[in-house]
């Protein structure tokens, strides 16, 4: 089934141009995920169903596979002997393992398609994508944590730091992957490689899984879930002003394209303005509309 | 009064000396005596000789055992014909230990025997001893008492009943042994305490005989030992750090070697030897085999004596090195020469290639000197892994810091227009 909200935003453009041509189907696109509940208040519709459903298999499996793949490395220990017992025992515990890094690689590969799908078929430059600005934006993030400036650089769909954690896991993933097939068929392996490169292979193993571990349970969970207050990959919706502290760039995108709509001449060129906003506007939990008129909204469907 | 006898202290002195050599040697001979340990000064028409002796001893009533038993001619038979020589060598218990407890023959073990003559064991016919008067048999000819034993592995079973007494938590121990268990499925042959201690000449096990004693029912794991490097040292010189076979297989309590139960503690049963460097450096053996085992792959056999919950399926040291034939690592025919790894490995690995034992360490363990490409490998990924962390929190903590300043001004903001608001109110 096809989710009928198509991700476009500023980056959906091959250049990074201040101005963006878009096309009917973008602005109808925009128009869809522009909302209002039931209580009348406005928000974003984040993520797609497939991403959404995607995120809470890589939740699940990552957890499993991080709780499985820690009580065979601190088996040394009590907490690690815990770890196992709970799980039934060593091999009920590699078992656990090689299943959810199964689940882990089909969730890899839908991902994969989606991405390929929306890269070769609908022409859309990933959202993830590494762009000039976010080098800028690092430096700018900093700046803002250390005191230095109070002008917070406009994120686009994904923040820098959202960026740096995709891709730190996406290689993490893909070593895991390679060095845990590794480790579990060596004699195929070494038909080919010599037997020490499967002893590396699990040391790279244990250490990439810790790295991963720690950028998705500390530093993903803590700029996310609790620093933003941002469960949108889970409801799929994001209020206005929530919108705008994190992701105004997106925001904007979405109410000028959407306004667009109707527009008798395609594509239409849209001008965007948004490039820092300052530190005050940060975490306004008053739900207030923006100063441009409020593109007409939708009732949502799943509501 | 006077005094008709005045000794002189010389005189007391002799005396007293001559006193006490008269009680000790009485009270030696009579202990003897009790014990059946001095054969009879005695001898009647059915001795070896065949000469009657002037004094008048009568082998009807009791005596001391060896009376009897002192005469290599004594046989025993039982139900089913099997015979039993009921000899007893003069001075065979002398040197026990059981004898220097005060054990002796009637006293705890053949206590059924105190009455004399024995009320089960009967001769066929007088003629037996009497062969002179008689003139049946001749002097020489074995005296032969029907015993009341079906056979001669039931008079043993009978008699090892009795070590309980005094040994109590030894003799439960063996229980639970596979020797027991063997004996209780019904093999009447399975060892009893005397099989291997010995009976009358019962002495406490020299380590160097233990592999004796166990082939004369093992005899092809025995003859496996021997050229073994454990047991060619064990042959060779009576090595006191080699392993004999109690060691690895127990004494009392043994356990089958098929059990989970074995195989669980073959690494302690290894690594208690291998990790003693007062052993092993006499030897030039690293003391590392255990620890860099329990590190690598099949090391995992830790972490299920630790979870307790399943049977061990990993290898454990007796997989790769070999059981009663374990070679030194340098020798061409052990199971774990460079040369032979592959076939070994293929035991468990059934298609091995020659590159695969690489995978395994060969108990070296991960440091510059013996692994110095891991060591680097293993340092690395610590010090990425670790400088992502403090720079994650470094993040967090320069994030938290930035809101809780932010905090503070907006209440500072807040603060002011409250108390403006109550004012205006007023």
């Amino acid at each position: 089934m096809t989710d009928p909200i198509e991700i476009s935003a500023p980056h959906a453009a091959l250049k990074s141009s201040r101005t963006l041509a878009v096309s009917e189907r973008q602005a109808k696109s925009a128009l869809a995920r522009l909302k209002t509940d039931r209580s009348g208040i406005p928000y974003v519709v984040r993520f797609p169903l497939l991403i959404r459903v995607l995120h809470a298999f890589l939740l699940l499996s990552v957890t499993v596979l991080a709780f499985t793949g820690l009580a065979q490395v601190l088996h040394g220990n009590f907490l690690g002997a815990d770890m196992l017992r709970l799980l039934g025992g060593l091999d009920s515990a590699q078992g656990v393992h090689h299943t959810f890094a199964i689940l882990l690689g089909i969730v890899a590969l839908f991902h994969l398609l989606d991405v390929f799908e929306s890269f070769f078929v609908r022409r859309q430059v990933p959202a993830m994508a590494i762009r000039l600005k976010d080098l800028a934006d690092a430096f700018q993030t900093l700046k803002v944590d250390l005191g230095i400036s109070k002008k917070i650089p406009a994120h686009d769909r994904f923040t820098v730091e959202q960026k740096v954690v995709y891709f730190v896991v996406a290689l993490g993933f893909l070593v895991q992957g390679v060095t845990g097939l590794m480790r579990l068929f060596p004699i195929r392996v070494t038909e080919f490689l010599p037997g020490i490169v499967v002893t590396y292979a699990g040391i790279l193993h244990r250490w990439d899984a810790i790295l991963i571990i720690l950028v998705v349970f500390i530093w993903h969970l803590y700029q996310v879930h609790v620093r933003d207050h941002n469960l949108s990959i889970f409801t799929s919706r994001m209020t206005i002003p929530e919108m705008q502290s994190v992701h105004p760039l997106e925001l904007e995108y979405l109410q000028k394209a959407a306004a667009s709509v109707g527009s008798s001449t395609w594509p239409v060129k849209i001008e965007m303005n948004t490039t820092e906003h300052a530190e005050a506007q940060v975490k306004t939990t008053k739900p207030t509309l923006p100063d441009e008129p409020a593109p007409a909204s939708t009732q949502d469907p799943q509501e | 009064m006077t005094r008709l006898f005045k000794p002189s202290a010389r005189t007391i002195l002799i005396l007293s000396a001559a006193i006490i050599l008269i009680a000790l040697l009485g009270g030696s001979a009579i202990q003897a005596l009790a014990n059946g340990q001095i054969p009879p000064p005695a001898q009647d028409e059915a001795t070896p000789s065949g000469q009657t002796s002037n004094q008048e001893i009568n082998p009807h009533q009791a005596g001391g055992c060896l009376d009897c038993h002192g005469n290599p001619r004594l046989v025993g038979k039982t139900i089913d014909g099997e015979t039993i020589s009921l000899y007893i060598q003069p001075g065979e218990h002398l040197g026990t230990f059981h004898n220097r407890a005060g054990v002796g023959c009637t006293k705890f073990c053949h206590e059924a025997q105190t009455v004399y003559p024995h009320e089960t064991s009967t001769m066929d016919s007088c003629a037996g001893c009497h062969w002179q008067t008689t003139g049946i048999n001749q002097a020489g000819d074995k005296l032969v008492f029907n015993l009341p034993y079906s056979d001669v592995r039931a008079i043993a079973i009978e008699v090892n009943a009795t070590c309980q007494k005094c040994h109590t938590d030894i003799f439960e121990t063996t229980t639970d042994s596979a020797h027991t268990r063997i004996f209780l499925e019904g093999n009447r042959y399975a060892p009893l305490c005397s099989d291997c201690h010995g009976a009358h000449d019962i002495q406490k096990p020299d380590r160097s005989g233990i592999s004796g004693i166990c082939k004369k029912c093992h005899l092809a794991e025995y003859s496996t030992y021997k050229g073994s490097v454990h047991g060619s040292a064990l042959e060779a010189n009576s090595n006191p750090d080699v392993p004999t076979c109690a060691n690895c297989h127990g004494s009392h309590l043994v356990s089958g070697p098929t059990t989970s139960n074995f195989r669980e503690q073959t690494v302690k049963i290894c690594g208690d030897c291998h990790s003693n460097k007062s052993i092993m450096d006499k030897y030039g053996i690293s003391t590392n085999v255990l620890s860099t085992y329990m590190d690598d792959v099949h090391g995992l056999i830790d972490w299920f004596r630790k979870t307790n919950l399943e049977n061990i399926t990993r290898a454990t040291c007796y997989d790769c090195h070999g059981k009663h034939n374990i070679l030194s690592p340098d020798n061409p025919a052990s199971k774990v020469y460079p040369e032979n790894l592959q076939s070994t490995c293929q035991e468990c690995h059934k298609d091995t290639n020659i590159r695969f034992p690489q995978t395994w360490l060969s108990h070296k363990r991960v440091n510059l000197k013996e692994n110095p490409g891991l060591t680097i490998a293993n340092t690395v990924s610590w010090i990425v892994v670790v400088a992502a962390a403090m720079l994650i929190l470094f993040l967090i903590g320069l994030d938290v810091r930035r809101r809780l300043i932010k905090r503070r001004l907006l209440e500072a903001q807040v603060e002011p227009k409250v108390e403006e608001e109550k004012s205006t109110d007023d």
